[in-house]
């Protein structure tokens, strides 16, 4: 049977949209870009909502990285997420017809079943979003949380405003949430427990109004009582062991389950790290430590640790600012720029690090795919990285 | 467990006999036994897929039969036992999706999905799924079987839009 219809001219079904749309939920996200371009009926199913509506039910959404890149002499920021380019596509011309001389693969071969094949040439790159699908106020400080990008906003003479807004990363559509209760001068935002929590990060500290949160879920501001030591400037903010910690001129945890506030133990490191050089996976904090290399804090041995395996990454730029770390699924990602020589333009490089922990006191890390993912004018500014469920 | 034989046919007129339990795999053919009493003498029509996609259909559907059976008997087989059985049907399923044209496989999928029989409506779309992932937009076309209905203008502004890379 195989054979006769294979020499004759092949006849494919028309597949209804619920079907294909179960076909399309089981691609990684990673692919969409690529298949937004194959038909118009295509790039529509790959757009919308119904598509990740069957992906959540057949529990396929997917880590996806995200960018924020300021160019210089723009107002508003690009977003930019991860794509992995197929290699066969190449940039020779403006169409797609490279791959039309090619062997029909999937009609002469069987195809191959079941397997996760990877093949490690496909190249990895940043793809802008659809533009102009946000219109924001200018937004200052962005966190996610599960599909959803939150968003905190600064008015024209650049103090932050009480207006919020997320960004649904399935669609890439701006929503606009109640606002804040207070507010405030400059905002530090974190997640817990799937609320955002926004502390003011300014100078002079309202003292009383320092913390309010966001629940996601009843669409509610809540105030948080503030730590009754005074802490000064807030520095800082990370999440740990489902609790939140606040840097100033002390350091504090507050813990929502009883909404109290303690004294730091000894689980958290003393020196400052800004938080987008440092990452939780696993309950283990990762940072990008100074000499460019990479380090996670070992809580019982009080000190920071190199993470190894890592001889073949690239040197990270020794400026911490041209860094950034984010926890990927269960990975780290880890984003840095690259200035060229002689060019205007610089590049953005990105790896994916698996961790694995060894014998005792050993934790190393894996990469996974190293890439130049997008390359942008010198004057450009990496604003935000994020990881996203979708 | 009942091995009360049923027959099916398909719409260019093969007969098929199948087990009840394993035809029950289709919550269609499931719903006709119970609503409408099928007769032991009368094949149920389906009007919707062909001899040869039937085949496929009862094939898998009697591998699947056998395994509920087993998940029944061995309730408390080892993890090592229940692995290596998921690993067989998890090579019995790829044996049987290499085995046909991609032709045929879209054929199977609207069958599984008429039916109604959702694991194999899974198994197939992650096999398509498997297929596409990696393929130039060129190459999905021809999976497919669709025309690139994209003006040149309309591909240069969504490759814009995406814009691999500035510059």
């Amino acid at each position: 049977m195989t054979n006769i219809k294979e020499s004759s001219p092949v006849y494919i079904p028309y597949i209804p949209d619920d079907v294909l749309l179960n076909c399309l939920a089981r691609v990684s996200r990673l692919y969409y870009p690529t298949l937004s371009l194959v038909s118009k009926r295509f790039r529509s199913l790959v757009a919308s909502l119904d598509l990740y509506d069957i992906r959540t039910f057949l529990g396929r959404t997917e880590n996806c990285l995200y960018v924020c890149i300021l160019f210089g002499s723009e107002l508003i920021p690009r977003w930019f997420t991860l794509s992995r380019r197929p290699t066969r596509i190449r940039k020779l011309n403006s169409r797609w017809f490279g791959s039309c001389f090619r062997p029909y693969r999937v009609l002469t071969n069987p195809p191959t079943i079941m397997k996760e094949e990877k093949k490690s040439s496909d190249i990895n790159l940043m793809v802008s979003i659809p533009p102009r699908s946000l219109a924001p106020p200018l937004e200052l400080t962005r966190i996610a949380i599960g599909s959803n990008i939150y968003l905190g906003c600064i008015d024209n003479n650049g103090a932050f405003t009480s207006r919020f807004f997320f960004m649904d990363c399935r669609s890439h559509t701006l929503h606009e949430v109640p606002s804040t209760r207070v507010a405030r001068k400059y905002i530090h935002m974190k997640v817990l427990d799937g609320k955002v929590y926004v502390v003011e990060g300014s100078k002079d500290p309202d003292y009383s109004n320092l913390i309010e949160f966001f629940d996601t879920k009843t669409l509610i501001w809540e105030h948080v009582p503030s730590p009754s030591v005074e802490i000064g400037y807030v520095s800082e903010c990370l999440v740990f062991n489902r609790k939140l910690y606040l840097f100033g001129d002390k350091i504090m945890v507050y813990k929502p389950t009883e909404n109290k506030w303690d004294d730091v133990g000894l689980e958290m490191p003393l020196h400052w790290v800004p938080s987008y050089l440092c990452c939780v996976v696993d309950n283990i904090i990762y940072s990008y430590g100074k000499n460019g290399v990479l380090c996670w804090y070992d809580s019982q041995g009080r000190s920071w640790k190199l993470l190894k395996g890592l001889e073949k990454l690239p040197k990270l730029p020794e400026d911490y600012t041209c860094v950034r770390l984010v926890e990927y699924g269960e990975k780290i990602a880890v984003l840095w720029e690259k200035k060229v020589c002689g060019l205007d333009n610089k590049k953005i490089w990105c790896a994916a690090i698996a961790l694995e922990k060894g014998n005792g006191q050993t934790i190393y890390g894996k990469i996974e795919w190293c890439d130049v993912v997008l390359t942008v004018p010198k004057s450009s500014f990496i604003w935000e990285f994020t990881t996203v469920n979708v | 467990m009942s091995s009360n034989m049923i027959m099916l046919k398909s719409s260019d007129g093969a007969s098929f006999e199948i087990e009840e339990a394993a035809a029950r795999k289709s919550k269609i053919i499931a719903n006709m036994i119970e609503v409408e009493c099928v007769d032991e003498d009368k094949a149920i029509p389906l009007q919707n897929v062909t001899g040869n996609i039937l085949a496929l259909v009862i094939e898998y559907c009697n591998k699947h039969i056998v395994d509920d059976d087993d998940d029944v008997a061995t309730e408390e087989a080892s993890e090592e036992e229940e692995e290596a059985k998921k690993k067989k049907v998890d090579d019995w399923e790829a044996e049987f999706m290499n085995s046909m044209s991609l032709e045929t496989m879209f054929e199977l999928l609207l069958a599984a999905n008429y039916l109604n029989i959702k694991s194999l409506i899974d198994l197939v779309c992650q096999t398509i799924a498997n297929n596409i992932k990696d393929k130039t937009p060129e190459e999905v076309r021809k999976i497919f079987s669709i025309e690139n209905d994209f003006t040149p203008e309309e591909e240069e502004e969504i490759r814009k839009e995406n814009a691999w890379a500035f510059g």
